[in-house]
């Protein structure tokens, strides 16, 4: 019988644990967004692929704002593994509705198929690619962006 | 044990620097650098300050020298048209080359040797210069590696154990006779010295810019004389006093008469002129404690920079008797004392099981004082500690005229004569120039700026803002949390500012935070101040202290000495306890 060989589950933890260094040394963190992850990078570290629940989406959140590193009630491996194809685009309407600043990078040619946002705080960035529906459209101008 | 002879330099006694050593050469100058430079081998050779790699460059076309602006895209196209590499670069400046060598796809590690040339920097600059110990986790996954240096320090690196140290002494008379000149006016001193060198040119070493002009100002010696030190402080120079003789790199052709040289000069590269000048070595802990020179290290440095010899060597310094002295063992004693203490509360936050506790510990961590010996990655960082240990124990000489009597005697490098210039009442002092601008007026304009933008900010605003921040963070985080009006209300007091914001922010142990604000290492403060200072302290933040506030009390938090002047009782703060 041919034997099963499951990849290994990615080390959440160190990443988590990496992220916490960079927030603990103050640096400012570019944080792309993805489903259910985001990509940190920061001056010495580029692209750390970090899984994100509700709590470390907060968490991340709170450093850009004010610097807070504490992560105390964070747990990293308590991560869903099921791909939420809406998870950008509801993270960033969650924003807009909180009444965060959000830019939109503005096409040139109507062609594009992802729309691209950025949300700047004092403490790092957030780079939203959402792919491009009407609906999405239509709700970004009500919005005025 | 290499034993040479006079003339003689390295590459007659070793093929090639062995690895895994300490090459401790004793003396400057007998052809350790030259010597990588010539083996057959692809080298990198990392060395504290830029003079020497413009120097080195100059003399071998082959040499690719590494420093602020070489850009990585400049390696790599050295890399792809050469077959054997020689690479010098600054230690800040390594990452450029290990990127370069990745895009070219080198294994780093085991094609190159690594040396690590004058790696007695590394522990003394490190306290100003935290990138110098960047290269160090690298320098130990190289297969090859050696270290080299004059004048040696001892690491406390663990990973230096398995390093042999190889000596290189000499057969032949290579002391150097100094004078070395007691003072309690340096003006008069130097005042002194110029009548009795009417001839000749003059090499000062001064690690003060400030120093440097007020000795130039005082003797007309401005248009008779040059500078040579960093970049920063020739923007400085011209800037703030408008001397305009500054260079930051040394060559024959821009001296003068009298030649003053910052520490960026003390080591590595070759002063090569075709005659002898008078060394002239100034300390003056009184005024500037970077001016104090390491006998053991520093002034053998120097006067190694004179390749071909010197007509006369004097060092005049002040000693301070203030300064509190140290041994070895107590200051390795009371690192350790607050490495136990951090790595207790560092237990106490990692099985926290409250937000509220997580904090607490959290922030205890962030004020104790090993917090200093930490890489900012919060490793240990043991230069750091050697250059703390090592700097006490530099100061702690300057105490006494008979320490300094006993260093110089010790010294194997120099045959010392001492003398004395006593100064009259009467005597001018020297006369130190400030700066035109003060901190306060750079300060006001960068809150000046600050307040230009509006939030919202955009990207390019906060890009801006984090660009201030690099250079004052103290003043843009003041801005960010007191607002422009407040900062104006307090005037620009730096302590004031600093209260307020420990008031504001949640962050620390407000109490320690103001104690440490308000008292300074170093010095002394009477009982009644100290009484009324934490009496407000504890006032403003609303604690009830647990016993009666009085003088002693300073003891909680720093290591005191008692203090008597005239009437008054008091302590003088040594180093913080907490």
């Amino acid at each position: 019988m041919e034997q099963l060989i499951f990849p290994d589950a990615y080390d959440n933890e160190t990443a988590h644990s990496q992220v916490k260094l960079s927030m603990r040394q103050g640096k400012h963190l570019d944080v792309r967004v993805k489903n259910e992850e985001v990509i940190v990078s920061c001056q010495g570290m580029a692209r750390l692929r970090y899984l994100v629940n509700e709590d470390s989406w907060n968490w991340i959140l709170s450093y850009l704002q004010t610097g807070d590193y504490e992560d105390f009630g964070v747990f990293p491996s308590d991560v869903s593994m099921l791909v939420n194809e809406g998870y950008q685009e509801n993270k960033v309407k969650e924003l807009i509705e909180q009444g965060y600043l959000i830019d939109r990078i503005p096409f040139i040619r109507e062609t594009e198929a992802y729309i691209r946002l950025l949300a700047t705080f004092k403490h790092g960035k957030l780079l939203f690619s959402v792919r491009r529906t009407d609906d999405f459209t239509n709700y970004l101008i009500d919005k005025g962006i | 044990m290499i034993t040479l002879s006079e003339g003689q330099k390295l590459s007659a006694a070793l093929p090639k620097i062995p690895t895994n050593c300490i090459l401790s050469k004793r003396i400057p100058g007998c052809g350790a650098t030259t010597l990588e430079l010539n083996a057959k081998r692809n080298s990198i050779i990392i060395v504290p300050n830029v003079p020497v790699i413009v120097s080195k460059c100059c003399k071998f076309p082959k040499l690719l020298g590494v420093y602020e602006n070489v850009t990585i895209d400049k390696i790599e196209e050295y890399l792809s048209k050469n077959r054997r590499y020689k690479i010098m670069t600054t230690p800040e400046s390594f990452n450029k080359v290990k990127a370069a060598c990745e895009k070219c796809q080198l294994d780093m590690y085991k094609k190159f040797f690594l040396l690590m040339d004058e790696c007695h920097q590394l522990i003394k600059d490190v306290d100003y210069r935290i990138d110098i110990v960047l290269p160090m986790d690298d320098f130990f996954l190289f297969k090859r590696k050696a270290l080299v240096s004059a004048t040696p320090l001892g690491f406390s690196d663990p990973r230096f154990k398995k390093f042999r140290t190889i000596e290189v002494s000499v057969d032949y008379d290579y002391q150097q006779a100094i004078t070395v000149t007691r003072t309690n006016n340096i003006a008069k001193a130097v005042s002194l010295y110029l009548e009795n060198h009417q001839n000749g040119t003059i090499c000062f070493f001064l690690n003060s810019v400030t120093e440097i002009y007020s000795i130039m100002k005082q003797f007309n010696l401005l248009n008779e004389s040059t500078v040579y030190c960093a970049p920063k402080s020739r923007v400085k120079l011209k800037g703030e006093y408008g001397f305009t003789n500054a260079y930051h790199e040394w060559s024959a052709s821009t001296m003068k008469r009298y030649n003053f040289f910052t520490g960026r000069f003390y080591t590595a590269f070759d002063l090569e002129l075709t005659y002898k000048p008078d060394l002239v070595m100034i300390t003056d802990p009184q005024t500037s404690p970077y001016t104090m020179l390491d006998v053991d290290t520093d002034c053998i440095q120097i006067c190694g920079r004179f390749r071909y010899g010197l007509n006369s060597v004097t060092h005049i310094y002040r000693t301070n008797p203030q300064i509190i002295v140290k041994t070895r063992e107590q200051l390795e004693w009371e690192i350790s004392a607050h490495e136990f203490a951090y790595q207790t509360i560092q237990t106490f936050y990692n099985t926290a099981d409250s937000r509220e506790r997580r904090y607490a510990f959290g922030e205890a961590l962030e004020t104790l004082p090993f917090r200093k010996y930490q890489y900012p990655n919060f490793t240990k960082n043991w230069f750091a500690i050697d250059n703390s240990i090592n700097e006490e124990l530099v100061n702690g000489h300057y105490q006494s005229t008979q320490s300094i009597k006993d260093w110089y005697n010790g010294c194997h490098y120099f045959t010392p004569i001492f003398d004395e210039c006593k100064c009259s009442k009467d005597d001018d002092k020297l006369r130190i120039i400030m700066a035109a601008r003060s901190v306060k007026d750079k300060r006001r304009k960068m809150i000046q700026l600050l307040s230009e933008f509006e939030p919202p900010y955009s990207e390019n605003a906060l890009d801006f803002i984090n660009d201030i921040r690099k250079i004052d963070p103290f003043i843009v985080e003041a801005y960010e949390v007191l607002g422009k009006e407040r900062i104006e209300e307090l005037e620009y007091c730096q302590k004031k500012i600093n209260e307020e914001m420990i008031l504001s922010q949640r962050k620390g142990c407000k109490v320690l935070r103001l104690i440490k604000n308000s008292f300074k290492l170093g010095k002394k403060y009477t009982n009644d101040y100290i009484t009324k200072e934490l009496t407000r302290i504890f006032d403003i933040v609303h604690i009830h202290p647990e016993k009666p506030i009085k003088g002693s009390m300073i003891m909680d938090y720093f290591q005191a000495k008692d203090w008597r002047s005239n009437k008054n009782r008091g302590y003088r703060l040594i180093s913080e306890l907490i």
